[in-house]
Order: structure tokens, then sequence, then C-alpha cells
């Protein structure tokens, strides 16, 4: 059975990158615009695995894993945060917030899905 | 309260000509901060608008390649490469069983053929024999008119000896006239055997020749098919590896074309950090718009402006790009840019 990813970015291109790379290695995908759009989408169905930009409108990334968490069903959930940023002490937030890894943009599409692979129980 | 504006200006632009210059600049420049930041904001919504389109391209460009891949590849194992439910046809009846069915199939008939080719040959020899068995008879009925000739003589001479005898010869002299008979119904029955014979002999001859003909003309013909034959399911043959190495080829195109369009993602990422720049001058813009138009209030400390000026920025920016460009242009922000520094490498994974 395909697995299932939840991809959350504000920059339509970057989802639809992400997305053209999760398909291909036979990935459903599902999209949300933002942190809030994000939780309405893991109300509504379960998934594998989250890719999540960090800074968006209405609710930022960190800000979101950090409510995943607080919900029984995406406790355990790999949550990635796909960001430009690079600083050390975003990086602590994300990790205090609960993300499983932090992955630096540009990323590249093989080494995506390798990391996505490792991360995956 | 016009004069009471008026002589302010006045006072303004004899006290400090250049900061009431500045004011006169700022408030003429206004608008047109907000035509900037609308211009750079639209730019950047469809720079991201063109690369998403190109993104779907990629999209359709790699799922197409695939499936064109997968269909050729199911066409060459023969099945209708519409779809995998053809799958167990398509290993039962693939190219290579086809090409390999047809010839031993076609060399099969060939030989049935050659046999057929054969036999008549037989035959013609068979034919021959009869000829000859026919020549014989046809002497044999020869000597057996010569015999019956001979024996009409001999009676004719019985005969005439019979009449020489007189009274006492009347008994040989039908002797005579019976051996006299017996010849000529002789030569009737070997005159009607000699038509027989010559009529079976000329059908022989004509079956023989026409066997003959036709043997040798069949052999000629499955000689020529057989070449035929052979050459066709080899051009065929041929033409299937071709296709197969055109699909090999196909297959890798498409890998390379996955590939390229990979390396293409990670160049067009970098419209994301493009686009998060703008938007960090069009925040800026809207900021030093807010603050030119008055509506921060009125700033009288230019150290502390200064200072949330910048907290501004540190806060807004998002990469380190934007950080070292800051640092390097406006030198009152570089300590605090420098420390919040971070490494700038593109990919970089950290897994927690």
């Amino acid at each position: 059975m395909g697995r299932t990813a939840l991809v959350v970015d504000d920059a339509m291109s970057i989802r639809q990158m992400v997305a053209y790379t999760l398909t291909q290695a036979g990935f459903e995908v599902v999209e949300a615009a933002n942190g809030r759009e994000a939780l309405e989408r893991l109300e509504a169905r379960r998934v594998d695995i989250v890719i999540t930009d960090l800074h968006m409108p209405v609710m930022d990334g960190i800000s979101f894993i950090r409510e995943m968490r607080t919900k029984q069903a995406t406790r355990f959930t790999p949550a990635l945060l796909l960001t430009t940023e690079s600083q050390a002490e975003k990086k602590q937030e994300g990790k205090a917030a609960g993300a499983t890894g932090w992955i630096v943009k540009p990323f590249h599409p093989e080494k995506l899905i390798e990391v996505i692979g490792r991360v995956l129980p | 309260l016009k004069a009471v504006r008026l002589l302010r200006a006045l006072r303004g632009l004899w006290n400090a000509p250049h900061l009431y210059s500045a004011g006169v600049e700022a408030e003429a420049h206004l608008p047109v901060l907000a035509v900037l930041r609308r211009q750079l904001g639209e730019t950047a919504s469809d720079v991201e608008q063109a690369v998403g389109s190109v993104c779907e391209s990629f999209a359709g460009v790699a799922q197409r390649a695939r499936e064109t891949v997968a269909r050729a590849g199911r066409l060459l194992a023969g099945g209708s490469g519409e779809g995998a439910g053809n799958a167990p046809q398509a290993d039962a009846a693939n190219m290579e069983t086809l090409v390999s069915t047809s010839r031993a199939t076609i060399e099969h008939l060939l030989q049935r053929m050659e046999r057929g080719s054969e036999l008549s040959l037989e035959a013609v020899r068979r034919m021959e024999e009869l000829e000859t068995s026919i020549r014989m008879v046809t002497r044999a009925i020869g000597e057996i008119d010569a015999i019956a000739f001979r024996n009409k003589i001999l009676a004719l001479n019985a005969k005439i000896e019979a009449v020489h005898v007189g009274e006492m010869g009347a008994g040989f002299g039908v002797v005579a006239d019976e051996i006299s008979h017996q010849a000529r119904r002789s030569n009737e029955l070997t005159e009607e055997i000699a038509s027989v014979v010559s009529k079976l002999r000329a059908s022989v001859e004509g079956t023989a020749d026409s066997l003959r003909q036709f043997a040798t003309e069949d052999r000629e013909r499955i000689a020529a098919s057989r070449d035929e034959v052979r050459a066709t399911l080899d051009a065929l043959e041929t033409v299937h590896w071709q296709m197969r190495a055109s699909l090999a080829d196909t297959a890798e195109r498409s890998d390379q074309l996955a590939s390229d369009i990979s390396r293409s993602i990670v160049a067009l990422q970098f419209q994301d950090r493009t686009n998060q720049r703008i938007g960090h001058v069009v925040e800026a813009l809207e900021s030093m718009e807010l603050a030119i138009s008055g509506h921060n209030g009125v700033a009288t400390d230019r150290e502390q402006r200064r200072r949330e000026v910048v907290g501004e920025m540190k806060q807004a920016y998002t990469m380190e790009a934007e950080r070292t460009a800051a640092a390097v242009d406006v030198p009152a922000a570089a300590a605090a840019m420098t420390e919040t520094k971070g490494t700038e490498s593109y990919g970089e994974v950290e897994l927690f």
C-alpha cells in the first residue's frame, strides 16, 4: 500500500516540486499552504510523514509541529522542516518543538527521498 | 494655520536646508514606494506562477515518458501495450516465441512440401519402370505377332500339302485351317493388345512428363520459398531486436530526463529564495513608507530608531544571503547580523 505525505508550504511552486518528487517515489501527496491548514488536513486523514516549511503566514512550521505533537494521532509522525533558514538557534527551536529533522532549501530530490526513507518507520 | 505652516517651513529651510529638502523628497517619493512595493509583489507572484507551471509540465513530461516506456515494453513483450491486464497473454506469445514458432511451422510446412515433391519424383521413376515394362510387352507382342505369321505360313503350306495328298490329307487340311484360323485370331489379339499398350504407353509417358515437370518446378519453388521465409523471419527478428535496443535506449533517456528534471528542480527552488527576499524587501518598503508618512509618530532618538530598524531587518530575514548582504550594505547592522549568522549550505540535512 502506498504511503501518504503532507506537504506544507505557502509557496505553491515549492509544494508542487516536493509533491512531484514524492509522487515519483510512489507517495500520495496532500498539500497545505500553512500550519493551520495542515492541522485541518491531519484531522481529516492519517499521513505517514509531514514535510513543512518554517516561515509561513497564519501558522509557521514550528508552531504547527508543536501543535501536531500534542495530538495522539500525530505524536510520532515524522516531521521534517524544509526551509531556507539555517540558523542554529532556529534549528534548536525546531528540535524542541518535536521536528524529526531539518533540510535546508534548495533540496535535492534524491536526497529528500533518501532522508524520508531514513525517518519513516 | 497656513501661515504657521509657512513660517515653520521657512524656519526649517533656514536652520537645516538639507533636512528640509529630504522631507520634501520623502513626501514626493512616498507614493512611489507603494508602487514599487506592489510591482515587486506582482513580479514575485508572476515568477512563482511561472515556476509552478514549469514544475507541472515537468511532472507531465516525466509521467508521459514513463508511460511511453511501459507501453512500448508491453507491446514488445507481445501484448497490446494497453494495460497490465494483458500480461499473461503477453508472456505466452511474446515476439521471440512468435518468431521461433513461425520458423518451426514454416520449416515443417516446407519439409512436407519437399516430401510431396520427392513422392512425385518417386512416381516418375515408377512410371519410367512401367514404360520399360510396356516396351518389353510391345517387344513380346511383336514376337507373338511374328509367331502367328509363321503359323499362318505354316498353315498355308500344310493346306497346300493336304491338297496334294488328296483324300488322305483331308484331316490334315482341317488341322491346317484351324491353325490358320488361330494365327488370324492371334494376329487380331496382338493388334488389339498393341493398340491398348500403345495408348497406355502414351498415357504413362504424358503423366510421367507432367509429374517430372511439376516435381522440378515444385523443388525450385520450395527452395525459393525457404530462402524468402528465412530472410523475412531473419528481418523480423532483426527488427524485433532493434526495437528492444531502441526501447532500452528510450528507458535510459527517460531516466536521464528524470535526472535532468531533478537538477532543474534544484535550480527552480532558487525562485523561492528570490521570492522570499523580494517579500522581505516589500515588507521593508512598507515599513519605510509608514515611517516616512509619519504613521509611526515622531522619532527623536536617532540611535534608538536605527536599532529598531536593524531589529526589524534581523527579524524579517530568513536566510544567510540576506544577512550577509545587510551586514555589507548597512554597517550599522553588521554586528547584529553576524551575531545570528548560520551556515549557508544548500541541501544540508540534520536529523534530530
